[in-house]
Formats: C-alpha cells, structure tokens, sequence
C-alpha cells in the first residue's frame, strides 16, 4: 500500500473541500481521460459565458469495466476491475475583454483488489481567445473560443510505474496544446463542437523505474460535439469526444515503439441552475458506446460538478 | 479505409491530411483575431421601424431621415441585466435631452400582462415598441437584453452594443458605453467605442405568444 | 474584429459539424469483440518452450547465450505466480546447448507494449548453474505482455531476450 504523503493530501483536500462549499456548477464541457493509467487530454477550464471569473470542483468515480482493448480490437475483462476516484479543481478569469487564463489540477486515487495509490495529477495552465464573439445576433454564426494549454507532468508517469501503472496520474510528459470551441445556442436548444491538437516532448526516463531510456512521443488531440436542451433552470446534455495519441516509444539499451491509442467517450449531462451565478451538474460517461477503440481501458464515469461564476 | 472512415475512427496515425484538416482548423480560428472593442466606424442604415405602442397597441414607426438622433433600447421584463440598467437609461434621458429615446420589447416568452405590468410601473419617459416576431431585433441584429443602438438624424447606426461593460448595472462599472457614446456626439467627436459588448439575457425568438 | 472572416468560419464550423454528427452517429457506434476469458483461477497461458536439449529460441541480442523458460505456477488474475528460466551457450562441438551462469545479474522485466506500463517487479534467484526461479510474476490486466529476460552490470540492461505472451 502506498499513500500520498499526509500533508500533500491534506492541503490539496481541504482546497477541494473549501471549493465544493463555495461553488455550483455548469455544463462539464471536458474530454475524458484514458480510463486506465493517466494520461489523456484534461479538460479545459475555458469560460464559454459573459463570465469574469469561475471556479470549478467535480468529484468523479470510474469503474474500468474493459482492462484492455489490444491492437487488434479485441476487448478483455477480467472480474476483478480497477477503480478510480478524482477530485478536479479549477479556475478561470478574465485577463481582458476577450482574453482569459485558467488552470486545472486534480487529486487521484486508483485502486485494484487489494492495493490503493493516490496522489496529484497533472497541472494543466490555459490561456484562452474569444475569436468569435457574439456582440451582436446572427442565426448561424456560433461563438469561437481558441485556447492553448500547457501541461505540466506533476502527475507520475505510467512508464516510470513499478507496479503496473496503478500510481500513474498522468503521462508524465510536457506538453503543449492549442483547441477551438465554437458554441451556439438557437432558443431552448444549443450545441457544442471542439477539436484540439497537443504535443508531447520527449525526455529521460527516471532511474529507478522499470526502464531505462528517453521517451519519444508525438502528437495527441480529441474533437467533439454535443448539444443540449433548456428548460427552466434544467438543461440536459451530452458530448461525444473522440481521443486520439500517437504511440509513445522508448529509446535505450531496451528499444519499445510504443502503440497508437484512440477512444470516444459519450457523456450525458443533468444540470440545475439554482441561483444565477450557481450550477450543479451531474454527469454519466461512458467509453464502451462509440468509437473504436485501440490499446486502452474502458471506463464507466460518474461525475459531480459545483460551479460558481462571478458575471461581467 | 478512406480517410472519413479513419477520421470516424480516429485512426489519425495513418491520416496525414486529417491531422492537416485539424490544424487549419484552428488556423482558421485565429484569423479572427481580432482587436478590443472597435474604434469608431461607420455602421449600417436603418430607414425605418415598424411596431405597436406596448400598451394600446396602436401602429408605432420610427422613420429616416429625422431631425434628430435616437437612441433604441432593447428590454426585457424579467431579465434582471435589462432591469439593473433602467436607472441608468433614465439618467441618460435626462441628461441627453437632445436625443429621442425609445425603447423596444422583442421577447417572445414573455407574456403580455405582466410584461405591460412591469413597464407600466416602470414609468419611462418614453415610448416602449412592441417587436412583433423580432422583426425589428432581426433588423438591428439586437442579440441581448439591454442592447443599445444609437441612430442619427439620417438612419446611420452610431453605437450598438451595451448600455455598460458590466451585467448588472452598478455606480462603479468600469464603462458606460452608451453614457461614452452620447457624450461623444453631443461633443461632435467621433464615437470612441462604436461596438461594445453585449451582456444580459438572449432574446427569446421564435416562440408562439399571445400578442 | 470585424465581420470580413464570419462566412469562411460560418462554413467550416458547419462542415464540422455536420460531418461528425453524420459520420459519428452512423459509423461511430462502438462493435465491442470481446475476448473471454474467465477469472477460474488459473489464467490461459501459452504453452512455454520444450525443454529439449536442442530448444533454445530466445536468442540474446549481445551474445552467443540464450534463454528458456516454463511456468513453475501459474499466476491467477488475483495472484501471482513465477517462471523457471535457463540460460544456455552453444556446446563447441555441435552447438547444442549447455546450460551456463550468466556473468550478469539475472532480472525479469513485464512489459504490456500496447498500453506503455509494466507489472509489480518480479524477483529472481538462481536456483543451479544457469538456473533462475522468478517469483511475484503478476499480470495487472489480461492482453498481450512481453517477458523481457534481462542481464544486467551496474544496474545497465547489457542483454535481454524477449518473449511474447498473451494473458
């Protein structure tokens, strides 16, 4: 058994708690991870709205009810089946009129029979445009936001894992990222369309893990669409993502070429607006219901989001 | 496997021109780039604007050439954004004498008592327009509630945009554009910020309503 | 910004669109082919190589040496089990092989390819002149793994054998 250090999780806990007591919640517009192992492009912490500032916390359960889908498309399960638990913190405000930056970090707990890893995932850092505003009515043209990211590898690799990827939190690589999302709403209808691109850099491996060597990624990126219907303070949503990654090879004394990994993640949303700066949503995804998948884990997602908005 | 059953199945690997689509796509995206809110520039032309008194219903219109500028308010009677900024469009109205004002109610989720209701205990000093099926949004293009327009004396549109740079209408807001606006052409200097953002609650369109 | 790029970002927003709704409802459903393989406690392991004095198929990349293996007990998905592997050299005369204590030490690494991670570390002992026994062998998930036999100096992987199984 291995546990985050008690003042890491402490801290980070009582962050995330102090955020749930402060905050509602909105329409969780992100992309799913890798069910399995880390990795995976996070989410994007951009404000879509006439918002100056919001902060985000989404407590989330996954049940990895596929272990592995080989290179030929084959699925395998076992009985026993991992679980993941991850508490999601993160934040955006306004720099300018159209300009935002934001962040996004999260704390994860895996576990698998016996055994249970947590800790700190990968920090993400965003800074964001509004391309595309919609000052003025037009019955076609959506609202364009473009963003890059950052990614931080605060979370530990699954190549560096010595126990088969249960205490990864990421993929511990650097990478940078660019996307678009465009957005529009006719009356009680609206919908969602989101492409990104991101680029992992290779570096060393750490000594001490199972290999030796510097790995050698390449590019990543995910494209989507949803809609939603409003009624009411209640909307009810959902969002096909489709995630893709370039293999991630190994070179060394031990050379590996790695695997391309590609999954769609479905997600179905449920969301109350209690007051006019507070959301509350509850979302369901799933990885087994489209795409075709290659060289990952499926996962079941359940997924509790609070959001505050501090408007114009 | 064609490229469009790869991109279906993500098999982005061995699609180099889907990875090409993907960053044109977001190419594309940056050529909006684009600056803050617009200096001044000229705006379309309005000739003229067809509607009914909110409250007796008789046949209201607004046409160009006048004799002088006008301003045009869009409004809501239960958008609090709309409602937060009464105070200040009665200010303007008073303090810009020179200016017709008139305002326009296009929402149609909103029903027609308690919309006559709410702008009769508002008691504005001028007339409210009822905007038979956003005939009148569609021709502004008003996308919000409130959202400014000020016209001049011969159906050039000045300023449009929002009344302030804030939702929710406070003393402290950062910019009143209309106030900017107005202060701009009473001093005949050009308009500084000829389009500024709009904030508030999305006209209600297409609905089927009583009036 | 003004209006002169609207239509170009009007029409590939809505090429976008269209193409995934269409192509990703009608295309996009998922055909799981699933492979069972039932938890019964012993997993469906591949048979290991003969022990025939003339069988020897992993060849080391860096020298003349080779390595076979077989299960000594099999691991469950909630178990772990171990692997007796040899290493051998080809005799002079008719390159038969001839079982030989690597100069290095001896490690057995679980690699899954396709998903980029490893297993538990496994330990190994030598057992007799060529002879390893590696215990705490456990397989994380079921799918395709490699057995990396390596023999290391310092810590440095200076040779390695690998072969390929299917959990």
């Amino acid at each position: 058994m291995k546990r985050l250090h008690k003042f890491e999780f402490s801290l980070y806990f009582s962050l995330i708690l102090m955020s749930i007591a402060t905050l509602a919640l909105t329409t969780p517009e992100k992309s799913e991870a890798a069910a399995c192992c880390g990795g995976g492009f996070n989410g994007v912490s951009l404000m879509t709205g006439d918002d100056r500032a919001q902060v985000r916390a989404s407590v989330s359960s996954t049940e990895i009810v596929v272990d592995h889908v080989d290179t030929s498309g084959f699925w395998r399960t076992w009985e026993a089946q991992q679980s993941v638990q991850s508490l999601q913190l993160s934040g955006s405000w306004l720099l300018s009129d159209r300009w935002q930056t934001g962040f996004t970090t999260q704390l994860m707990q895996r576990s698998y029979l016996d055994q249970t890893y947590s800790g700190l995932g990968d920090l993400t850092i965003m800074g964001g445009y509004e391309a595309v505003p919609d000052w003025d009515y037009n019955v076609y043209r959506p609202r364009v936001f473009i963003y890059g990211q950052m990614v931080l590898p605060t979370g530990r690799s699954r190549f560096e894992s010595q126990v088969g990827g249960l205490d990864s939190r990421g993929n511990g690589l650097w990478a940078a990222g660019a996307g678009v999302v465009a957005f529009k709403a006719w009356g009680k209808w609206d919908a969602v369309a989101q492409c990104a691109a991101v680029r992992s850099f290779s570096r060393e491996l750490k000594s001490g893990g199972p290999l030796r060597g510097r790995l050698e990624p390449g590019w990543g990126g995910s494209a989507g669409f949803g809609g939603g219907y409003n009624r009411g303070d209640w909307r009810f949503g959902g969002l096909l993502t489709w995630t893709y990654e370039d293999p991630i090879g190994i070179r060394g004394p031990t050379n590996i070429s790695g695997s391309l990994e590609r999954y769609a993640t479905a997600t179905l949303a449920l969301t109350h607006r209690s007051q006019e700066d507070w959301t509350a949503t509850l979302s369901y995804a799933d990885q087994t219901w489209f795409g075709s998948p290659l060289n990952t884990s499926l996962g079941k997602t359940l997924t509790l989001v609070a959001e505050r908005r501090w408007p114009r | 496997m064609s490229c469009y059953s790869k991109l279906i199945k993500m098999d982005l690997y061995n699609c180099p021109s889907i990875r090409a689509s993907f960053l044109f796509l977001i190419l594309v995206s940056f050529c909006g780039f684009g600056s803050e809110p617009a200096a001044a520039s000229a705006g379309p032309s309005i000739s003229s604007v067809r509607g009914v008194d909110l409250f007796s219903g008789a046949e209201l219109k607004l046409e160009f050439p006048k004799t002088r500028s006008t301003v045009v308010v869009f409004l809501s009677a239960t958008c609090p954004c709309s409602d937060s900024h009464i105070v200040e469009i009665k200010a303007l109205h008073q303090d810009f004498p020179e200016f017709d004002f008139v305002g326009i109610h296009s929402n149609s989720n909103e029903k027609k008592l308690p919309t006559q209701t709410y702008f009769q205990n508002l008691k504005l000093p001028f007339s409210v327009i009822r905007d038979r099926e956003a005939q009148i949004a569609d021709l502004f293009k008003a996308s919000k509630t409130p959202h400014a327009f000020v016209i001049s004396a011969t159906g050039q549109i000045l300023y449009r945009g929002g009344v302030s740079s804030s939702s929710r209408f406070h003393d402290k807001v950062e910019r009143k554009f209309l106030r900017e606006a107005l202060e701009d052409l009473k001093a005949a200097r050009p308009v500084r910020v000829a389009e500024g953002r709009t904030l508030g609650c999305a006209i209600s369109r297409g609905e089927k309503n009583e009036w | 910004m003004n209006g002169k790029m609207w239509p170009l970002t009007q029409l590939t927003t809505l090429t976008l669109i269209s193409s995934f709704v269409g192509g990703g409802l009608l295309q996009g459903c998922a055909q799981p082919r699933y492979e069972t393989n039932p938890d019964r406690g012993e997993l469906g392991m591949p048979a290991a190589q003969s022990e025939r004095a003339t069988d020897c198929p992993l060849k080391l990349t860096n020298t003349r040496l080779c390595v076979s293996w077989h299960w000594e007990q099999r691991p469950s998905s909630s178990q772990s089990g171990s692997i007796v592997f040899k290493v051998y050299r080809g005799n002079v005369l008719d390159d038969t092989p001839v079982l030989v204590d690597s100069s290095r030490t001896a490690d057995l690494l679980l690699w899954m390819p396709s998903m980029g991670h490893g297993s538990t570390p496994t330990q190994v002992q030598r057992l007799d002149v060529g002879t390893y026994r590696a215990s705490n062998v456990f397989f994380i998930m079921p799918g395709d793994w490699e057995l990396r036999f390596q023999f290391k100096e310092a810590d440095q992987v200076a040779d390695e054998a690998t072969a390929q199984v299917r959990i």
